[in-house]
């Protein structure tokens, strides 16, 4: 049976939602695990706050004091300002992200698939170069989009309309890089409910936009807050986006004033840390936050029975919203990625297209500039597969947990496994480097540590992403196929795992890209005997050789986005092959 | 509290390390060096620089070099983690900046080489024990846009970015980005005063953290003018493109921003460690990782194509019995800073 969205659900009875085994050891051993995947380094990060200094001997309150005492006041304007980016950062990505999914999942607008793959073109791109390219697109002085429109709008003056390095700017730039976290998250999940609500609402006479709003949004709930609540806290802990377009327009949030702290000499890594905490004290309220929205509600809308997608049919307007939906994307999307590609062809950046600067030089110099360029996409790849499919049924087992046990050791499992994603890389790379460098696991100096960082920096999503899926499954497919004798594993992977896959694989999609592009952890763990990208995209930044490091990021941009949408699209035939079966 | 005995431990354990028992002979050294097999270097110079480097090494000894580039903050980190926890891993560390290095000789943290080729370098370059040495400079100085400033009007000293035309136009560095920052700020501070400062900052300029940003800033356009990146920002733009719109100021006196290096006390091989620290303190070195890479090198004798002959200019550096006033300034200054730029 169908429960309507929005109904009190009962509380899990034993045996009535199995585990994969019953015993109530599991849970204390899977939370025995996480507390070592993620609290022994966020120890260090603690025990590093504490700390006299990086090279003095001895702990102190004294940072504490700096930073909620004599600094208070720039500590809240930093606060403030981190809060209103991330903030509007994610309103902007539940916008566009949560508009793009309709649009695809239940409409019939032309040119759905590559509209999909269009909008997730800013999210391939490192969040620093995003915000390089926006810079070419929007700076008040040289921005080609200020270029046409002083004119267009009657404007006299060299400067302006628009002013990329500004919060409007910053925010901008970060929604758009935000909203894949949304958008992946509501198509997977529009995809995978059942429509025959829809279907009896617009029998019912509602029209279109009523249902839209009274069934199908609070139907998908779960995701939407899901993918609002990893937007934001990561929005909290970015630094490449403010780190560009932020600090020439002097303003500053969290992570430009820790990497300040930790920058220059004496290094205040432990001021970092102190901030760090701050970060992390918010990404634990806003768990807490999403928790209490979804209550105790149940949002089972994935049954037994069989479903088809429901689709609303434009009609007449579905050229007009196409062609609209389509213009939006090019701002959007396309102008970003086309600039990508003409700093990656030209000579040098200059303000307006100049042919007679255009050259493949970038991509020849390439291989003689960074010999490591192979070995680092290589090895990349491999890595962030990897990472993303351990990630990804690591998470399937926390999220059944989490659900089908409603007590104080689930409750314990989601917040922990919470914990990494609001701290910034760079000081939570601080705690895997001091976790694994002694005993009792010294993975210092091997590739392991890399596999064992991206595994825990990306849990979150992974969990995010199962939560929300499973949280639409109902309990009572498991319920029958245990009683047709098949076993907790079979369950799973017969049963559970083909109506969660839409959600799982953009999840998978969603941290592949992101590990592909990892910069804090893979410069301060990795090793020469491993190159990833991130010791290319260092290399190059500091060489100051923009062009080719715009060559770079359009062979990773387009290696990411053969893979991604190749694995979205393989997996979203086969869930469309078995919903219809 | 695990930490806390590392590193009393460390110190006390490295004061014995860090004292050579008897300098061994250049052909007993490099017999040392291969049977220790490689040497591990990690540190903020270009992969290219140190690739360049590793080869020359391994071709005249035989030893191969595994270098693991990283941000200044990071190699500290790492350093710093791998002595704490007993498990030193690098041989040499080399960073941008010289004030890790006289705390870290300090607390006996980096092993005392006296390497012939050390004698070569200023006093105010190298530590007196061979604990650290500089081994290429950088300096500081001012790039414009030449098709946004006429030809006339283009800046030659510090004080001609204070006109008023400048007003929002200057690409300046972040104090709080790191070293180049820093020597940028106390730099201008020393020579002109804190007016200096008041002046620039009501100009509003663009804040950059990253030499490189300045640059790309100067070239498309945004910025006229860039005061304080390093040298080889803008000759590596017109090495990329001739045509490129930029022109290059050296304005006196010239702030030299350093890059050094030292062997770690725990260095697990310290053989293979002296014998590249001689190398790349040599002629030869000098001439394939510094000068090659567009850096000046601290030796006489060695020109770098595109910078002026130092010896005639007056420049502006840190020598490491200034440091203290240096760092203890630092947060003051940093202060000030916000006060006079935000």
């Amino acid at each position: 049976m169908t429960r309507s969205a929005g109904t009190q659900a009962p509380r899990a009875r034993a045996g009535a939602a199995p585990w994969l085994a019953e015993g109530e050891w599991v849970p204390v051993l899977v939370l025995a695990a996480l507390c070592f995947l993620i609290l022994y380094p966020l120890y260090w990060i603690v025990e590093g706050s504490l700390r006299v200094s990086i090279l003095d001997a001895g702990y102190t309150l004294g940072w504490y004091r700096k930073v909620f005492g004599e600094d208070l006041a720039a500590t809240l304007r930093l606060f403030a300002n981190t809060l209103l980016l991330a903030g509007g950062g994610t309103a902007m990505a539940l916008l566009v992200g949560t508009g793009v999914a309709l649009l695809i999942a239940r409409t019939d607008m032309p040119g759905r698939s590559l509209y999909q793959l269009v909008f997730m073109g800013p999210f391939f791109l490192t969040p620093m170069i995003s915000g390089v390219c926006w810079t070419l697109l929007a700076s008040p002085r040289i921005g080609i989009l200020n270029a046409w429109l002083r004119p267009l709008l009657g404007l006299s003056g060299t400067t302006g309309p628009l002013d990329i390095y500004s919060m409007p700017g910053m925010i901008w730039v970060l929604g758009l890089y935000l909203t894949p976290y949304v958008f992946l998250s509501v198509a997977a999940a529009l995809r995978s409910i059942d429509p025959t609500l829809e279907e009896a609402s617009r029998m019912s006479g509602c029209s279109a936009p009523r249902t839209l709003f009274t069934v199908t949004l609070p139907m998908i709930k779960p995701a939407i807050l899901g993918g609002a609540l990893l937007a934001f806290v990561l929005g909290m802990g970015i630094f490449g986006i403010p780190a560009i377009l932020g600090i020439p327009a002097r303003t500053y949030v969290l992570s430009t004033a820790i990497y300040g702290a930790m920058a220059g000499w004496p290094a205040n890594r432990e001021y970092a840390c102190v901030l760090s905490l701050i970060l992390l004290g918010a990404s634990v309220f806003a768990v807490g936050l999403q928790r209490r929205a979804l209550g105790g509600r149940s949002f089972t809308t994935i049954t037994a029975r069989g479903s088809r997608q429901a689709q609303v049919e434009l009609g007449a307007w579905r050229w007009p919203i196409g062609i609209g939906a389509w213009l939006i994307a090019g701002v959007l999307c396309v102008m970003p990625l086309a600039a990508l590609l003409y700093a990656a062809f030209a000579s040098r950046w200059t303000a307006s297209f100049r042919p007679d600067l255009l050259t493949g030089r970038n991509f020849a110099r390439l291989p003689e500039i960074e010999p490591n360029l192979i070995p680092a996409l290589r090895n990349s790849l491999f890595l962030a597969a990897l990472s993303a499919t351990l990630v990804v049924v690591l998470a399937v087992l926390l999220g059944r947990i989490i659900l089908r046990r409603r007590d104080v050791v689930s409750r314990l499992i989601e917040q922990v496994a919470m914990l990494p994603v609001g701290l910034p890389g760079m000081v939570f790379a601080v705690g895997l480097l001091a976790a694994y460098i002694r005993p009792p696991l010294i993975l210092y100096g091997t590739p392991y540590i890399l596999l064992i960082a991206y595994v825990t920096l990306f849990l979150p999503v992974g969990v995010r992403a199962s939560t929300a899926s499973l949280r639409q499954l109902d309990p009572a497919l498991e319920e029958a196929g245990r009683m047709s004798g098949a076993g907790a594993l079979r369950r799973i992977l017969d049963l559970v795992a083909p109506l969660i896959r839409p959600g799982m694989l953009a999840a998978w999609a969603l941290i592949f890209v992101t590990l592909m592009k990892e910069f804090s952890s893979s410069v301060l763990l990795g090793s020469p005997a491993v190159p990833v990208n991130a010791t290319v995209l260092w290399n190059l930044w500091t060489l100051g050789n923009y062009g080719a490091l715009a060559a770079f990021e359009v062979i990773n941009t387009a290696l990411m986005a053969g893979v991604a949408g190749l694995v979205l699209a393989f997996g979203g035939r086969r869930h469309a092959r078995a919903r219809a079966a | 509290m695990t930490s806390r005995r590392a590193v009393l431990g460390l110190m006390a354990g490295a004061a014995g390390a860090a004292v050579l028992p008897a300098p061994l002979r250049a052909q007993e050294l490099q017999a040392a060096a291969r049977r220790e097999g490689r040497v591990v270097v990690y540190g903020s110079w270009p992969a290219a620089v140190m690739n360049r480097l590793g080869t020359a090494f391994r071709a005249k000894h035989g030893v191969a070099v595994e270098f693991t580039n990283m941000p200044t903050s990071q190699t500290v980190q790492r350093f710093v983690a791998e002595l704490e926890a007993n498990q030193p891993n690098v041989d040499v560390v080399q960073i941008s900046d010289l004030a890790p290095y006289v705390d870290f000789a300090r607390r006996n943290l980096l092993l005392a080489h006296r390497s012939a080729e050390y004698a070569a370098y200023p006093e105010r370059f190298r530590d007196s024990d061979g604990r650290w040495v500089v081994l290429a400079m950088n300096a500081e100085n001012m790039i414009y846009n030449t098709e946004q400033v006429p030809r006339e009007r283009a800046p030659k000293d510090w004080a001609d970015v204070l006109r008023p035309e400048f007003q929002g136009r200057i690409a300046a560095p972040d104090i709080r980005g790191g070293g180049t920052g820093y020597l940028f700020y106390y730099a201008m501070r020393e020579i002109f005063g804190v007016d200096f400062h008041r002046r620039l900052g009501a100009l509003r300029p663009q804040l950059h953290v990253g030499t490189a940003g300045q640059g790309q800033a100067v070239l498309s356009g945004e910025a006229a003018a860039a005061v304080g990146l390093l040298h080889y920002t803008g000759l590596d733009l017109l090495k990329q493109d001739a045509r490129a719109p930029i022109g290059i100021a050296w304005p006196e006196p010239i702030p030299l921003a350093v890059r050094a290096a030292g062997i770690s006390a725990r260095a697990p091989r310290p053989n293979a460690a002296k014998l590249f620290m001689d190398f790349v303190a040599s002629d030869e070195g000098q001439r394939v990782g510094v000068v090659g890479a567009g850096s000046i090198s601290p030796r006489a004798g060695l020109a770098t194509p595109g910078v002026p002959d130092l010896a005639a200019r007056r420049t502006f550096t840190i020598g490491h019995d200034q440091m203290d006033r240096y760092l203890q300034q630092q947060a003051e200054l940093t202060r000030e800073f916000t006060q006079l730029y935000l």
